[in-house]
């Protein structure tokens, strides 16, 4: 018996034993994370001998905790030596320690936000010219490729160089950098001036008074103005024999020193060197006008399979055209970029030709970001468009759209909206343009061009049936067109097989008979919607029908 | 009392069965499935394990690559809608992150090769059928077969890992370091040459047979290429002249051209093309024409413009009318398409023509062999072939070599043969020639890019490609190649 109890008690402790075991959790005193990839500071902080003084910059600057947090940042960090020479440069400190001053606080932020970008960017999505995103300041970092090497020897900047590149991290991407991005602060011209390689351009625009135009950075609705501008090296003027500002004011307006004068043959020339837009030299566009400065008047910018023509002279033979040296161009500053062109760019007079003006896209607003999809925005925010009554009016992007670029102008409830459109050279045009219609709750328009009514009415409520779509002959009977094939959403379907995309024709006889930007209005007849796609322009050869086979991707 | 006593009879038989039931009961081999022990006892079962080796080059990851990592670097294809990793490849702008650059399928193959090459002396042993000179043909298979998987990777990586032992036990070095190009080149040489001798000329079962297995020929063809590669001219001379002398191989008709080397397959020209008892989903997936993946770039149409009868132009290695990659999927020269489950195309890794033509560059470039008029007659043998017309006699050794380059060009369009082509002329004398590779950015450049895609192609270094970043992570004796490193 006592052996049988002996067993009992042993058996009995061995599963007492075993359940205590058992229940002990394994896990117990764990913090869990839904990812075990290094943040950003963990990353950096895991590198001290290389990232100290950046993480010393980043606490000091209250954005350490930033970097810790949930995002998709792209972040430039400077290595210790880097940021040793920055420093000693701005500050003539030792380490950061000593910077203690609230003035040189408040420009450090400004230097780490310089080098953070709200999007994570690698590698592969570099480019000659700038990012497709902004860093928190608003600037558009560029890369440039011109040193050769590749990826290991891009410049950021023109300045700084890829030590490490593409490092992930959970919130976000870290690009090693051999020194610290300094932040814009000088606008174009005085860009171009510290470069020193356009004397005679810079005295120009001194003696012209653009040199203070084009060094406003923020206009007075408070949004950023850009200035693109193309600028003759000294080089570039010596081969055309021209070897001082005198002799460039003998070239162009010998018996006139009212160089600030408008009308002034010099003013005018400066004045043609700049632009509004935003253009890096990839943003320039594959085939059209990009208005100038200079009222009335345009660069008339192409692409060939190589090259970047603009204002090729269209003769038919020995055809001459300007480009960009593209070493000495892309140089970005506070309030827009400047290039070197490779011969003297005089005022162009282009030919007729098909324009196609997407309200959205092609206003300097949307190319420098500073408006968004989906918000609504005052009346002022856009320079070239107005609307009444005041009112808030936001623009629509998005792949599945089928619309040119994939946005709209979501324009709706105003009494009237107008553009201010590209410059059109002289010549007789058919002028069209595309919204989305088709419905009810679509608006009546009429059109208005520089004030004077032209057209029927602009009637967005017809549906397929009454425009005739799809048969093109009862379409154009009825002053409307099919969109173009090549105008499509991600899923590939066209404007051309979509009839609520159809193109109305306003006229097919519009008169320019000189070269100039205009006004085209739309004023409602009937309130509704009106989602604004683009305008244009086809030139009209000779009484036969406009060729408008030409289809545009840009 | 009693009943412990039964209690303990109950014990005994019990603690007899826990003590011996580990012996049958727990048996941990698997039933359904052979291991290494059982394994390798007999011809039969070495003969299945070289049938592995081949098929295991039968996989789209690997054929893949021996297609693409030959043309996208180059100036012959463009992309209709390649995913990113390809993109990128196609202006050479490579990283170790891309997949693309992931080797392991060739490692696998040559894994396969070296368990063959380690147990068929044990299964010989085991087996009185199994002949020494049918062991000897094996093992010469299986090393031809690793010689050429090598060959591959040395062109492309330059230095990678000299793995000779199979994983199989833990003898192997789990960690292998880089070997050096003339470490890799030497052994594959070495192998070759010692191969050569126990491959057999061909095999009578079927033309499949004889062009899909290693043979005497396909040996030759490699050594001769790779020794090309080095540099090494009067042994590549030698080397072709042996597989010349096999009295086997000879150009088809220009008029069968397409027909008899791309449609049918395994013509009297080809040396070594690998056979698919499926559809071939690298050529199909690249070119189908329903839905291609690359299409010729467009300076491939105007290349062929000089001779306007050349076999080899529209509707030959092209489709003038829809711009598609004609020589793998077209059906004949009235511009018929393989269907989608037509693609039973072999992959041709070496024929004739290029033997003649590997030759001929040897001959201007050797010291001791130079012979131009031999040269010019070999390059000529490949062009009247196509074109009906003789070459034009060259004027100097430069002219001979450039005419070569195009030639090669013209015939092997798309064979995945460019970029190596590209490459090798371009190394000479210390790149002498990298004006070859500068000029592709020109070629590859958009009104926007230019300067980004000369950028990728300026470093010598970055001809060479990366290893796949999960390799270094795995590996921590490995070193990634110099451009690479970050």
């Amino acid at each position: 018996m006592k052996t049988n109890k002996f067993i009992a008690w042993t058996g009995g402790i061995v599963l007492i034993l075993l359940s205590i075991v058992s229940c002990d959790d394994k896990l117990d005193g764990t913090t869990f994370f839904t990812s075990d990839d290094m943040t950003i500071i963990q990353t950096l902080e895991a590198n001290p001998e290389k990232f100290s003084s950046y993480i010393e910059i980043l606490e000091k600057t209250d954005f350490y905790n930033a970097f810790k947090s949930y995002g998709n940042y792209t972040c430039f960090a400077p290595t210790n030596e880097a940021v040793k020479a920055y420093i000693k440069e701005k500050f003539n400190v030792e380490s950061v320690s000593e910077i203690t001053n609230p003035e040189d606080i408040e420009f450090l932020k400004l230097v780490v936000k310089f080098q953070t970008i709200k999007t994570a960017r690698g590698t592969s999505g570099f480019t000659e010219g700038r990012l497709a995103d902004t860093t928190y300041t608003g600037d558009y970092l560029t890369t440039s490729f011109l040193k050769g090497g590749g990826i290991a020897n891009v410049e950021i900047n023109r300045t700084v160089g890829l030590e490490e590149y593409d490092i992930s991290a959970s919130n976000g991407i870290i690009h090693t950098i051999n020194g610290v991005l300094d932040p814009y602060v000088d606008p174009v011209p005085v860009v171009l001036d510290k470069a020193g390689k356009h004397t005679i351009f810079v005295e120009a625009l001194k003696q012209t008074g653009y040199y203070d135009t084009f060094s406003v950075i923020f206009n007075e609705f408070g949004s950023k103005t850009n200035f693109t501008i193309l600028a003759e090296s000294d080089v570039i003027y010596a081969q055309e024999g021209i070897n001082s500002f005198n002799d460039l004011v003998e070239r162009f307006s010998p018996n006139d020193t009212d160089f600030t004068n408008p009308e002034n043959e010099l003013n005018r020339f400066v004045a043609y060197h700049a632009t509004q837009n935003f253009l890096y030299s990839r943003n320039f566009p594959d085939d059209a006008f990009i208005n100038t400065v200079l009222t009335r008047n345009a660069w008339k910018s192409f692409k060939t399979d190589t090259e970047l023509k603009i204002n090729e002279s269209e003769t038919g033979e020995n055809d001459t055209w300007t480009s960009l040296i593209i070493s000495e161009s892309n140089y970005p500053a506070k309030n827009g970029v400047y290039h070197s062109v490779n011969r003297l760019l005089t005022v162009f007079t282009p030919k007729a030709k098909h324009i196609i003006f997407d309200v959205v896209s092609d206003q300097p607003e949307y190319q420098s970001k500073l408006v968004k999809a989906g918000t609504g925005y005052p009346g002022g925010t856009y320079a070239g468009i107005r609307w009444y009554p005041e009112a808030n009016r936001r623009y629509l992007q998005q792949s599945n759209r089928i619309n040119l670029n994939n946005n709209v102008l979501d324009v709706g409830g105003y009494s009237w909206i107008e553009f201010d459109t590209p410059v059109i050279p002289k010549g007789k045009y058919e002028m069209l343009v595309s919204s989305n219609g088709g419905n009810n709750a679509r608006a009546i328009l009429q059109v208005y061009w520089d004030g004077e009514p032209i057209g029927s009415l602009y009637d967005l409520t017809k549906n397929d049936a009454k425009k005739g779509f799809p048969d093109e002959t009862l379409m154009e009977a009825n002053g409307w067109r099919h969109g173009y094939k090549c105008i499509t959403n991600n899923a590939g379907v066209s404007q051309y097989d979509t009839g609520a995309a159809s193109r109305f024709i306003i006229t097919k006889e519009l008169l320019c008979p000189e070269q100039k930007s205009h006004v085209i209005r739309f004023t409602a007849v009937k309130a509704g919607g009106s989602p604004l796609d683009y305008i244009e322009w086809i030139p009209v050869v000779d009484n036969a029908p406009a060729d408008d086979s030409n289809c545009y991707n840009d | 009392m009693k009943r412990n006593i039964i209690k303990i009879y109950a014990i005994i038989p019990i603690l007899f069965i826990t003590l011996f039931s580990c012996d049958t009961y727990l048996e941990l081999e698997p039933q359904d499935s052979l291991i290494q022990q059982e394994f390798w006892k007999n011809k039969e079962q070495v003969s299945a394990a070289l049938a592995g080796c081949y098929a295991s080059m039968n996989q789209s990851a690997f054929t893949e690559r021996v297609l693409l990592w030959g043309e996208l670097r180059g100036e012959m294809l463009v992309s209709a809608r390649a995913g990113n990793n390809y993109l990128n490849m196609l202006k050479n702008y490579m990283f170790p992150a891309n997949g693309f650059v992931d080797w392991s399928s060739f490692y696998k193959t040559i894994n396969h090769c070296n368990l063959v090459l380690t147990f068929a002396d044990e299964a010989q042993a085991n087996d009185l059928s199994f002949s020494e000179q049918e062991l000897s043909r094996i093992k010469a298979e299986a090393i031809t077969i690793r010689a050429l998987v090598y060959s591959i990777l040395v062109k492309n990586f330059k230095e990678v890992p000299l793995v000779l032992i199979a994983t199989s036990s833990t003898e192997a070095d789990f960690y292998p370091p880089k070997n050096t190009e003339e470490e890799i080149i030497a052994q594959i040489t070495a192998d070759l040459e010692a191969a050569v001798d126990g491959l057999s000329l061909g095999f009578a079962q079927s033309t499949a047979h004889d062009k899909g297995k290693m043979t005497k020929g396909a040996a030759l063809a490699i050594l001769a290429d790779i020794y090309l590669w080095d540099e090494q001219y009067d042994k590549c001379i030698d080397a072709t002249n042996r597989l010349v002398a096999l009295n086997k191989y000879s150009l088809v008709n220009g008029a069968d051209w397409f027909d008899s080397i791309f449609f049918q397959g395994n013509s009297q020209e080809g040396i070594f093309e690998l056979q698919f008892s499926d559809i071939n989903t690298t050529l199909k997936n690249s070119f189908y024409y329903g839905n291609p993946t690359y299409l010729p770039y467009n300076g491939i149409q105007q290349l062929y413009s000089d001779f306007p009868d050349d076999v080899r132009g529209n509707l030959g290695t092209f489709d003038r009318d829809f711009n598609s990659v004609f020589k793998y999927a077209g059906v004949n020269n009235l511009g018929f398409y393989r269907a989608e489950d037509q693609f039973y195309n072999t992959l041709i890794f070496f024929r004739y023509a290029d033997v003649l033509l590997m030759q001929a560059e040897a001959y201007i470039l050797s010291t001791d062999n130079k012979d131009l008029d031999k040269a010019y007659t070999l390059i000529n043998q490949v062009h009247e072939r196509a074109t009906g017309i003789p070459l034009e006699a060259a004027q100097s050794e430069g002219d001979l070599l450039s005419a070569l380059l195009v030639e090669r060009q013209k015939e092997f369009a798309f064979e995945g043969k460019r970029w190596y082509d590209l490459l090798r002329f371009a190394k000479r004398n210390n790149f002498e020639n990298q004006y070859l590779m500068l000029d592709l950015a020109f070629e590859k450049a958009g009104p926007d890019d230019y300067d980004q895609i000369l950028s990728y192609y300026t470093d010598t270094e970055s001809y060479y490609l990366p290893i796949y970043q999960n390799e270094i992570n795995l590996n921590p004796n490995l070193i990634q190649n110099p451009y690479y490193e970050n």
